[in-house]
């Protein structure tokens, strides 16, 4: 019954990042509950679900996006890489820290690469703008990585997330 | 070396992921465009919908104090339009008879197709639209999309039921336009932050604050005369060759529900 759980809460998320989170722009930006959600099932879970989870998700974000295609599908698949690799090491129960740290960076390459590819289209950067909007973005995904992190791990098939036999 | 069981299912998800992205750039994903449209762009209408529908709420009940100010400001507006629109009947009926005279044709009302927003670029810095209209409706890349009278972007991309628009306030917008006080030309381009600027005028056009700034109609499928914007501040250095103005526009790209596409 929890893994029907996982995917409707994958689906509903994913659904809500295309559509319902950007209309809404809290504060100006677009915070990327996907990217938290490939972030932890990757930590709390197994590299295989958190990759499926990043590359049906990144291409629904793909798909709508009208620049960058590729960036959602590449950045969720180095996230959940990179959460398995340290699932594996054990490193994923050091409270919400790890979760935070990852989506931290995740973040600041996700804009980092949205921004490079307008290098060759704008002269004009106003660098207190960027800053801004990157700053509440790290502060909003910081918040959801708190927020989806317990539903994350109860809803993990199992439990409170095990490394995998065969790695 | 030999991939243990749960490594080679990781080789094969990302090969997968990898294989779907090579399709998508290479252009032969449609197979999985038209599912995707079809499917879940559809369940995402509503959920835009109300997305919108709240963040005009949070908009109007923290704006309540400035409303005041912004009534007594459109109430002003909307007496010069008033009077503005009186001096236009009389030069439109002119215009109409000299035509009459002299045999030329009259030109015709637009054609448009009305869509609906059903998707948002899921970043902060991109300015895109998913409308669910497409080539099945008769739009074509480079039209112009309206929202209550003004240009809000151009179509982009162009599937059989659904389209991607770039917003004017996407920095890779770009459109010659006019302002239709002086006449004067210039490139408008979207900025980093959701401002516009009119760039590229020359150094001896004349602009001001407060002129309407429309298209230009030339080349492209984007006719003369649709409203972009007004013109807020004018940056002439008399030692650049260019002048260059920041506009101001209605357009808020996540307030957007519903647009007309000028067709033709």
């Amino acid at each position: 019954m929890k893994p029907l759980m996982l995917s409707g809460v994958a689906v509903v998320i994913f659904m809500l990042q295309l559509s319902f989170i950007p209309a809404l722009r809290p504060f100006g930006v677009v915070p990327n509950a996907g990217l938290v959600l490939v972030a932890l099932v990757g930590l709390y879970g197994t590299a295989s679900l958190a990759l499926i989870i990043a590359v049906a998700g990144g291409l629904t974000l793909d798909l709508v996006s009208g620049a960058n295609f590729g960036l959602y599908v590449a950045l969720f698949t180095v996230v959940a890489l990179a959460a398995g690799y340290i699932h594996r090491a054990g490193l994923n129960w050091v409270g919400p820290s790890m979760a935070i740290g990852l989506v931290i960076v995740a973040t600041l390459v996700q804009n980092f690469i949205i921004l490079g590819g307008l290098l060759r289209v704008t002269s004009s950067w106003p660098l207190g703008y960027v800053l801004g909007q990157t700053g509440l973005e790290l502060i909003l995904n910081t918040f959801l990585v708190l927020v989806l992190r317990p539903l994350v791990q109860w809803l993990l098939p199992t439990g409170r997330g095990e490394l995998e036999i065969d790695n | 070396m030999k991939l243990t069981r749960s490594n080679r299912r990781i080789v094969i998800i990302v090969g997968i992921g990898a294989a779907l992205v090579l399709a998508g750039v290479l252009g032969i994903l449609s197979p999985v465009r038209w599912v995707f449209d079809h499917t879940v762009l559809p369940i995402g209408t509503g959920l835009a919908s109300v997305g919108s529908s709240t963040s005009q709420t949070i908009a109007n009940i923290t704006n309540v104090q400035d409303l005041a100010k912004q009534n007594d400001a459109l109430a002003r507006e909307n007496a010069a339009l008033r009077q503005r629109l009186a001096a236009d009947a009389n030069t439109r009926s002119d215009n109409d008879e000299l035509r009459r005279e002299l045999g030329l044709q009259i030109a015709g009302s637009p054609h448009e197709v009305a869509a609906e927003v059903i998707a948002y670029e899921p970043n902060s810095y991109r300015q895109f639209v998913t409308i669910n209209s497409g080539s099945q409706a008769g739009l074509k890349v480079g039209m112009a999309v309206m929202s209550d009278g003004v240009l809000v972007g151009l179509v982009n991309d162009v599937q059989a039921s659904v389209s991607r628009v770039i917003l004017v306030s996407d920095p890779e917008f770009k459109l010659t336009a006019k302002d239709q006080d002086t006449g004067a030309t210039g490139l408008v381009q979207g900025q980093l932050g959701a401002g516009l600027i009119m760039a590229e005028i020359g150094q001896t056009d004349q602009v001001h604050p407060g002129d309407t700034v429309t298209t230009a109609g030339l080349g492209g499928s984007v006719p003369a005369g649709l409203l972009i914007g007004k013109i807020e501040s004018v940056n002439g250095s008399t030692n650049a060759v260019f002048q260059s103005a920041e506009l101001s526009t209605s357009v808020r790209p996540n307030l957007l529900r519903f647009v007309m596409v000028v067709t033709g």
